[in-house]
């Protein structure tokens, strides 16, 4: 099965590094020409990079059924000694890998070149003030961007995992990737609206939370937990839809 | 196996002339399966007896239920009814294992175009239970196919022989066919059915499949089941039911009333020609043509039927029964 899902999976992973790596490149350029910034470059990635993440959650999921079902190839796979479990974690599984793998892995790139002394600018957060790292001391800055950028970062992976679930889960009862996208942004739209408020509560909450009340842990599974249940919740409800669908 | 099945012979039709099959065991036992497919009954009540090693022609008009059958038996759709048994399992419980010694070949091709030849191969091999390699590689010599060919740029025919490798590169006891030649031309035909008879049915394994082509399913079926409407109309080997089903025609000088002559034993139909009649006759056809002169008939010649026109004859005398209200047909085996 992984093979199979490798030989249509690897382009949309090339695609994903090379979209992940402009966008980045180019962020960095943009970044570094300008002067000091209230936000940092790993802001602007988040903030950014979150709705493309999003995006390529979303596109990342769009045919894994529906295209099977329209070219009518799926009744090849299903009737292989192969259970719709496995079929299942393969479709969804290899992209979602990638997405797990690539995504933190420039994250990661960009929260060091945020770091590079003198390149771009050194300011951070500290109690709630906006404070030069260095009068802060490398130690605490680093501290606190650490645990931001991890929560961040996980965040908008979960946001771009939740995207591939809710769109795979869509793809069992369609039959193209064009209506796959429609009905996903009929129903991803209205939800995004309506958790506006709070995701900007939750960014405000990461970002100018007080290092001394920080409980590192405590804090990662308060913000984080809520997202994942839905994720993992959307993740269920497409296993459990192609399980019982009938094509 | 498990759940061993009931054998052939036991499942015989009540009243059906006792003939010997040599296989005991049945490859797809269907009992009593019911379907619905977009809110409608497609299948009611259907019980299948598919012997092991048997080449199964499943007839029927379009929209009789047979893709339906096919489907649900191959898990891809629910069924509301009934059991189906493939080589010993319970397709609703042990549906990967019922799977596993499984070939299908679909009407509509269903091969990843996306793919070269070589990756769908592998991509197969790696979804099989059993493979064989040098099988493979002997079709696609045979065929002409190259592994580096784009499967989307294979004409209808080579798609159909390339689908033809793969299936029997998985060495399957029993092969489902769906349509196999639909859209292939004479040629192609005949040399789809001879590697498949050759291949599949010389080693012993079963074929069941379901076509319009008559003429291709007397070619190289065993036994043959017709279905209307969703429902058995017969349901016997092809050499029985050529042996046992006659027609008849005859001819009067004086007028016969047609129920004079469906009452006669053995007479299964009348359909009136101008002044001649032809009568479907089941079982001695002798014994009808000497009842039939005893009534003053003119001529009487007793023709041998072949899978059309007793697929027709079936269908229509199904199609009579069920416009003049008389009791629908309760099983297959009902009428013998």
């Amino acid at each position: 099965m992984w093979y199979k899902e490798w030989l249509t999976v690897r382009f949309k992973l090339v695609l994903m590094i090379a979209v992940y790596t402009l966008f980045g490149g180019a962020l960095c350029l943009v970044y570094s020409s300008r002067g000091t910034s209230y936000m940092k470059l790993f802001d602007y990635w988040i903030l950014i990079g979150g709705v493309i993440t999003l995006m390529i959650g979303v596109l990342g999921g769009l045919d894994t059924f529906s295209d099977e079902v329209g070219k009518n190839t799926l009744s090849f796979l299903l009737t292989r000694p192969v259970s719709r479990r496995k079929i299942f974690l393969s479709k969804v599984g290899l992209y979602g890998l990638g997405m797990i793998i690539i995504y933190p892995l420039i994250s990661f790139v960009i929260f060091l070149a945020d770091h590079t002394p003198h390149y771009f600018n050194n300011y951070g957060y500290l109690n709630g003030n906006y404070c030069n790292q260095e009068f802060l001391g490398v130690a605490a800055a680093e501290m606190i961007n650490t645990t931001n950028a991890i929560i961040a970062t996980a965040l908008v992976l979960l946001a771009g995992l939740g995207g591939l679930a809710l769109s795979t889960l869509v793809s069992i009862f369609t039959r193209s990737a064009m209506q796959t996208l429609t009905v996903t942004l009929v129903i991803l739209l209205p939800f995004v609206v309506a958790l506006a408020p709070a995701i900007q509560t939750t960014v405000y909450s990461i970002k100018f939370i007080s290092f001394s009340n920080r409980e590192d842990v405590t804090d990662f599974l308060r913000i984080v937990l809520p997202e994942m249940l839905l994720v993992v919740g959307l993740y269920i409800a497409g296993f459990i839809s192609f399980k019982r669908k009938m094509f | 196996m498990e759940n061993k099945p009931q054998s052939w012979q036991a499942s015989r039709p009540v009243n059906s002339p006792a003939l010997e099959f040599p296989l005991p065991d049945l490859a797809i036992h269907i009992n009593n399966l019911t379907c619905i497919y977009d809110k409608k009954l497609a299948v009611e009540k259907l019980s299948l007896h598919v012997p092991v090693g048997s080449v199964y022609g499943f007839l029927g008009p379009n929209g009789a239920g047979k893709t339906t059958t096919i489907k649900t038996l191959l898990g891809l759709r629910p069924l509301q009814g009934g059991s189906i048994n493939v080589l010993g399992y319970d397709i609703t419980t042990q549906s990967v294992e019922s799977r596993q010694r499984l070939g299908y070949m679909a009407e509509t091709n269903n091969l990843y175009t996306h793919m070269r030849v070589s990756q769908l191969v592998e991509t197969t091999r790696r979804l099989s239970f059993r493979w064989n390699s040098a099988a493979v590689n002997r079709y696609l010599d045979l065929f002409k196919l190259a592994h580096t060919d784009k499967v989307g740029k294979l004409s209808k025919g080579q798609k159909g022989q390339l689908a033809l490798a793969l299936v029997l590169g998985s060495e399957p006891d029993l092969l489902v066919l769906d349509e196999p030649t639909s859209g292939l031309d004479p040629l192609k035909r005949y040399e789809f059915l001879n590697h498949i008879v050759r291949e599949v049915s010389q080693a012993g394994r079963t074929i069941f499949f379901s076509s319009h082509n008559l003429s291709e399913v007397e070619q190289i079926a065993d036994v043959v089941a017709i279905l209307n409407e969703g429902k058995l109309i017969v349901e016997d080997e092809l050499d029985n039911l050529k042996l046992h089903e006659k027609a008849i025609k005859v001819a009067f000088d004086q007028p016969v009333w047609n129920h004079e002559l469906e009452i006669i034993p053995g007479v299964r139909q009348v359909m009136q020609e101008g002044r001649r009649y032809r009568l479907l006759v089941r079982g001695d056809a002798q014994a009808v043509a000497a009842e039939l002169r005893k009534m003053g008939a003119r001529t009487v010649d007793i023709v041998d039927m072949n899978l059309e026109a007793l697929f027709i004859a079936y269908l229509q005398g199904y199609r009579e029964r069920m416009e003049s209200d008389s009791p629908a047909i309760e099983s297959s085996n009902s009428r013998f």
